[in-house]
């Protein structure tokens, strides 16, 4: 019985001692407070005086990046940061970096489980792509935060914001990137110049030409020595078979210069005819055809890369390893350096068709405020920064000067051997704010600006299509494209075999429905 | 330990008995160059240069000898790759320990005939076998609950210690292997449960114990998995999830990016097959040291009496 | 009346839930949650999530919480257990003590993971270390009214070794299974997984809306059926051949290399594979010169090509675990076979294959139960998915991801991960069923 007694005692006495030890409790009345319930530090938002400038407390964001590498460096980096946001805005972030490869994933498990994160990058397909996100709720409207806490920022994006907004609720920010593209076409400078067909290339303006060309460099290509041997002559565009980008452009003209561009709403089977704003079926459109048959006649002639259809080879990974002597690929302002230095090769290229500026790949890469975030002020007010402030730009893409990069007397940077870290132009806020690369000229940014500025913008700007209704026969349709796509695209079927089965089992899969519901979304943007 | 054994231990060697050998040894010297060539070919393409590799495809022997690959690897990565490396084993191996320790404690009492409950705890491990409630509320058990994301725990808990599939093999080979006269005759002398499982059962299912302590090994080596959800800290990657990061980060952003980075990233063929051979050759260097330990039992084999 | 000799003269030891349970009541005075409002942190404790309390300067009302309610609930039950029920009947006590501290422990628990998203006037809302402490008396308990039912004699020590792997599979397995309402719920994040909206079977429409559900079904069927049977014929096999190689030690190589396969990933197997049969480069399509087939773009070598790759990655492990039930083997049988003058082709039949039968029957009841499931790095990756062989390569698994890549929905996967598992576990009841009929041992339960 002592025992039992003595045991209890000591429990007893444990535990109010742990509880002396808890922490304050808060009070029964409430505090004095000034006004109603607001966000510490805020300013009155709208009709105020005075503008946000800084917060009265110290705030915490916890920001979430991709990351396409290993960085030991990324630490100092992001100190340097918070001493610039910790001066200017009062506000402490916790940068995370997470793979891209991991980030979708990532991202989806810890929003799943409510974990709080404040501002995070949009992209990168799957769960964090805007498309995903925003059906399902995953952001915050900006609607309310960005005029207060980011005006600089709203100004600037107002002509882009629309890309992000779906049903007036403004949900990203697009990254300022260069967002005017084409479709190029490149080939190398050095089997050219060895044949001496330099020339006649740049004179390239109709698909005769191109094809003069093409057999040239094939009749001649046993003769090449090793060095400039290829796989093939004509590489494919992207990893799914498609040697040249279908999705809204017709090239059905033999001229370059008849080449058009429709805008295709995100679906790379749909276009939407301006004059009409009648949403087609592109992939099985009359032009769609014409050019399957045109790339069935080059995949004969053996111009094509004979296993196109099944390699997930990227382009420049082609060009790189020196497998094809010409290929096809989207492109902006710049390109040509810009390829010759991403795949080591020199190349010749020039435009086949220009694109504009279009709502899906405007809203591909971004910054977001989550639905679990606790600060979205100060998340808001960070994205100010970071968009206006070079200096916090030019540390998110270059490093630490000195230790990561150096600049020379045309304020070009270039990183220095044994950079610990290393980011990317395109990524983080405003492209135009950071330092441009060797090669790119000292005035690259201004450039690059102005052929943003003047480019149309496509009459759909600001469509985006909530297709949650209609995801069964969205991943029905894309399954039978995916089905014969990759043949068509690359000419080793003759579409004329395929051609019927191919609408028929589209049809069949829904994709009159997907057209009715872009009819509609595209009916009531228009009206 | 012999060297050599006779099939029916009268040392007599009949000519049926050099059929089977001639038999067997051919059977199993095909199956072991189906395994060892793609090896070798993962490993040739590694060494081979890049541009030889891609112009004329895959060869047993390398066109152009190139170890850029490894440098490539080893130049930015190094040091994490050894790591990386380090670290694995090191989870490899406290898992593995873990597991031989609690999972056949956990299958050994369902073997038993004598045991009340053990059809009623039987379904209920092999219930879990079937039912999984996916990978979302893993996480935020695993994380919230217990905090594990980001600590070496979230490479060995979640999902890795054991699952139905070994208890259930556990536990066939306790019933069939362990005779229950011997349980009694150890109960007779005065032992009691703990007693008979670590000095009796235990010493005779070596063969098991080997078997999916191997198979747990390799789990464990070759888990991504846990990393892609639970370890954003560099410093916890395991080898495959490095490995694959480095891939895929390069390949994610080609999909995405379409130019803008600088070509030395371009992770070549020659360099994918470098990484295979970087996550294979480790394991394969220490396996035979574990054999050792381990088939001393598989070659004594059965109830000694 | 039911007193055993061993604990006469003993302390009782369900006692000890008095001062234990008064212990969890003593830690609803500690601090539970802790939140940060107006950029100070503030905690409150147990009693408040008792009683409800007004927070954050009023805006915001705690309400009483029915989780802390039902552990305080079975903490008092447990303290009325041991003062009347047990001195009577210790069995009885002893079982419902632990039903009451494992109910206790079990709400707790939950209370502590979801104290997230409890206050949303509040920021930074965590656990606090009261409830843990309460956790461990509630532990305690548990492991007293443990040890209370080893002294009654309802638990021998035989239940005390599964503990340790039961625990795990509770936590790794059975309270995860609570996602499976993932799939039927719409997931609303802004409202979170706990309060968005029901929605029946709307997930699994996707599942059958496709006109290829029928092919799907069937690809998945097949293959597994194809990849059980020839499995374990392989294994079985291979296992036998193992264990009559007279050397040691080229028996040690060759369980080295036959294990080699399992260490190569699929993705490394697609290169492999693309290294044989593609078109450009290709070993096969070199070797076969003009008669060269474009095999990514023929469906009707599939079929074998996915078979083959399957068995050649997994006839390792099939192999060793055969092997090592071979060895398991009473060499006395063998002895007494031969002596009844057996060849070895009869040892085999009459000896061997017997003592197998276990293990064959248990592996392929085990594999029964994933027949739905299926590998997706094999069907996905391997044909590098190539249009042309859709029909032939599309199983349940591929087809859920493709969905995925369009919407990211996790209740959609989840969905089709509830229809392979119930699918899945009423295929195994059913062959169970039939094994008990004809041969009740092996039957798996």
């Amino acid at each position: 019985m002592k025992k039992f007694l003595a045991l209890t005692l000591a429990i007893l006495m444990l535990v109010a001692l742990l509880a002396g030890c808890g922490g304050q409790q808060e009070e029964a009345a409430p505090p004095a407070q000034n006004g109603s319930a607001e966000p510490s530090g805020g300013e009155e938002a709208g009709g105020g005086e005075e503008a946000f400038t800084r917060f009265e407390d110290m705030e915490t964001v916890e920001v979430y990046m991709m990351a396409w590498g290993q960085w030991d460096g990324f630490e100092q980096v992001a100190e340097e940061i918070n001493k610039i946001t910790e001066e200017k805005l009062n506000v402490h972030c916790n940068l995370h970096q997470i793979f891209i490869a991991q980030y979708a994933n990532e991202m989806g498990m810890m929003l799943a489980a409510q974990e709080t994160i404040d501002l995070c990058m949009i992209g990168a397909g799957g769960a964090s792509s805007f498309s995903s996100m925003s059906s399902q709720n995953m952001l915050t409207p900006l609607n309310e935060y960005l005029p207060v806490y980011a005006p600089e920022l709203y100004g600037m994006m107002q002509k882009y914001l629309p890309a992000n907004t779906v049903d007036g609720n403004m949900l990203a920010v697009p990254a300022l990137r260069m967002y005017n593209t084409s479709e190029w076409l490149f080939m190398r400078t050095d089997i050219l110049e060895h044949l001496g067909l330099t020339e006649e290339a740049m004179a390239i303006d109709s698909w005769s030409d191109f094809e003069a060309l093409l057999q040239k460099v094939y009749e001649a290509e046993d003769s090449l020595p090793a060095e400039l041997q290829t796989n093939c002559i004509l590489g494919q565009q992207n990893g799914s078979g498609g040697v040249i980008a279908y999705n809204g452009l017709d090239y059905v003209s033999d001229d370059f210069a008849g080449n058009k561009a429709y805008d295709y709403l995100g679906l790379m089977y749909l276009a939407v005819d301006p004059e009409t704003n009648e949403v087609m079926p592109w992939i099985i459109s009359d032009e769609t055809k014409a050019l399957f048959d045109r790339m069935y006649d080059y995949y004969n002639a053996g111009y094509i890369y004979k296993d196109a259809a099944t390699s997930t080879d990227y382009s420049d990974n082609m060009m790189a390893a020196g497998m094809c002597f010409a290929y096809f690929c989207n492109g902006e302002y710049g390109a040509a350096e810009n390829k010759s230095s991403t795949t080591g090769r020199n190349l010749t290229g020039f435009v086949a068709v220009p694109i504009g500026i279009t709502t899906s790949y405007v809203n591909s890469w971004g910054w977001g405020i989550p639905s679990t975030a606790e600060s979205p002020e100060a998340a808001a007010a960070l994205l100010n920064l970071m968009y206006t402030d070079p200096e916090i730009e030019n540390l998110l893409v270059w490093g630490i000067r000195g230790r990561d990069y150096e600049l020379n007397e045309e304020g070009e940077a270039y990183f220095l051997d044994g950079a610990q870290y290393q980011g990317l132009e395109f990524f983080y806020g405003n492209q135009f704010n950071a330092y441009p690369s060797v090669g790119q000229g000292g005035d690259f940014r201004q450039r690059q600006w102005e052929d943003n500025e003047s480019a149309p913008l496509s009459p759909y700007f600001g469509l985006t299509v909530d297709s949650t209704a209609i995801t069964n026969e969205l991943t029905a349709v894309q399954a039978v494209i995916d089905k014969y796509y990759p043949t068509l695209g690359c000419g080793a079927v003759k579409a004329d075999t395929v051609w019927e089965q191919f609408k028929q089992e589209l049809y069949d899969a829904g994709l009159q429905a997907v057209i009715d519901h872009y009819q509609a979304a595209v009916d009531a943007f228009v009206g | 330990m012999n060297k050599k054994r006779t099939t029916d231990y009268t040392g007599v060697i009949s000519r049926e008995d050099i059929v089977y050998q001639v038999i067997v040894n051919v059977l199993l010297i095909l199956l072991s160059l189906a395994a060892i060539l793609p090896f070798l070919l993962i490993l040739s393409s590694s060494l081979t240069d890049d541009y030889v590799l891609t112009r004329f495809g895959y060869n047993f022997f390398p066109r152009a000898f190139s170890a850029y690959a490894y440098e490539f690897v080893f130049s930015r990565n190094g040091a994490y790759v050894l790591h990386s490396a380090w670290l694995t084993l090191l989870v490899t191996i406290i898992g593995t320990s873990l597991s031989l320790l609690i999972a056949p404690l956990l299958a050994y009492p369902l073997s038993r005939r004598d045991f009340k409950y053990a059809r009623f705890f039987t379904f209920l491990v092999f219930f879990t076998m079937l039912f999984n409630g996916g990978i979302v509320p893993s996480y935020i058990m695993w994380s919230q609950v217990f905090h594990v994301k980001n600590t070496i725990w979230a490479l060995i808990f979640p999902g890795m210690l054991f699952n139905g599939f070994f208890i259930i093999l556990y536990k066939n080979y306790f019933a069939t292997n362990i005779h229950p006269s011997l349980i009694e005759a150890a109960r007779i002398d005065g032992a009691g449960e703990w007693q008979i499982y670590f000095r009796i059962v235990l010493p005779l299912s070596l063969p098991i114990l080997a078997t999916i302590g191997l198979m747990v090994g390799l789990g464990y080596w070759n888990n991504w998995t846990n990393g892609l959800y639970y370890i954003t800290d560099q410093k916890l990657f395991t080898l495959q999830q490095l490995l694959k990061n480095i891939i895929e980060n390069i390949r994610a952003l080609a999909d995405i990016a379409g130019g803008s980075f600088p070509v030395s990233e371009i992770p070549s063929n020659s360099v994918r097959m470098a990484m295979a051979v970087i996550g294979i050759v480790p394991i394969m260097i220490l396996y035979p040291f574990f054999q050792n330990a381990f088939i001393a039992g598989i070659a004594i084999g059965g109830v000694k009496e | 009346m039911k007193k055993l000799a061993k604990t006469e003269g003993r302390f009782p030891a369900y006692l000890l839930a008095l001062p234990l349970a008064l212990a969890s009541f003593a830690c609803l005075l500690l601090p539970f949650v802790h939140y940060k409002y107006k950029a100070k942190v503030y905690q409150a404790n147990g009693s408040a999530f008792l009683m409800g309390r007004d927070i954050c300067g009023g805006t915001f009302r705690l309400t009483p919480h029915v989780l802390v309610w039902i552990a305080f609930a079975a903490a008092l039950l447990c303290v009325l257990v041991a003062i009347f029920i047990s001195r009577k009947n210790r069995v009885l006590g002893s079982k419902l003590l632990c039903a009451f501290s494992g109910l206790g422990l079990v709400c707790l628990v939950i209370f502590s993971a979801s104290t997230g998203t409890m206050i949303p006037a509040a920021k930074s809302v965590g656990s606090s270390y009261g409830v843990y402490v309460c956790i461990l008396t509630l532990i305690l308990q548990f492991a007293l009214a443990l040890y209370e039912m080893r002294e009654v004699g309802l638990v021998n020590s035989l239940f005390f070794m599964m503990l340790p792997g039961l625990l795990y599979l509770l936590i790794n397995n059975y309270i995860p299974m609570f996602g499976l309402f993932i799939a039927f719920k719409k997931i609303d994040y802004t409202k979170g997984l706990w309060r968005s909206d029901w929605v029946g079977f709307d997930n699994f429409k996707y599942l059958f809306h496709t006109k290829d559900a029928w092919i799907i079904t069937r690809n998945t069927l097949l293959y597994n059926f194809a990849f059980i049977i020839l499995g374990l014929l392989t294994g079985l096999i291979v296992g036998l051949a193992l264990n009559e190689v007279f050397s040691r030690k080229l028996q040690k190589f060759y369980q080295t290399t036959i294990l080699l396969p399992q260490l190569i990933s699929i993705i490394i197997v697609t290169y492999i594979v693309f290294a044989f049969l593609g078109n450009d480069v290709g070993l096969l399509t070199t070797l076969l010169g003009d008669k060269a087939q474009n095999f990514y773009a023929t469906p009707k070598y599939w079929p074998f090509i996915l078979t083959f790759v399957h068995l050649w990655k997994g006839l390792g492990y099939n192999a060793v675990i055969f092997l090592s039930s071979i060895c398991g083997i009473d060499k006395n049988l063998y002895d007494a076979a031969k002596v009844d003058g057996a060849t070895k082709w009869q040892q085999l039949l009459h000896v061997t294959l017997p003592q197998l039968k276990p293990t064959i029957v248990t592996l392929f009841l085990l594999q029964c139960g994933r027949i739905f499931y299926s590998d997706f790095g094999l069907f996905y990756e391997v044909p590098l998915h190539a249009g042309a062989l859709a029909n032939i390569t599309e199983t349940i698994d591929t087809y859920v991801y493709k969905a995925l890549m369009v919407s990211s929905n996790i209740s959609t996967s989840s969905a089709a991960g509830a229809f392979q598992a119930v699918v899945g576990f009423l295929l195994v009841v059913t062959v169970n069923r039939i094994v008990k009929k004809v041969d009740e041992e092996n039957a798996l339960f």
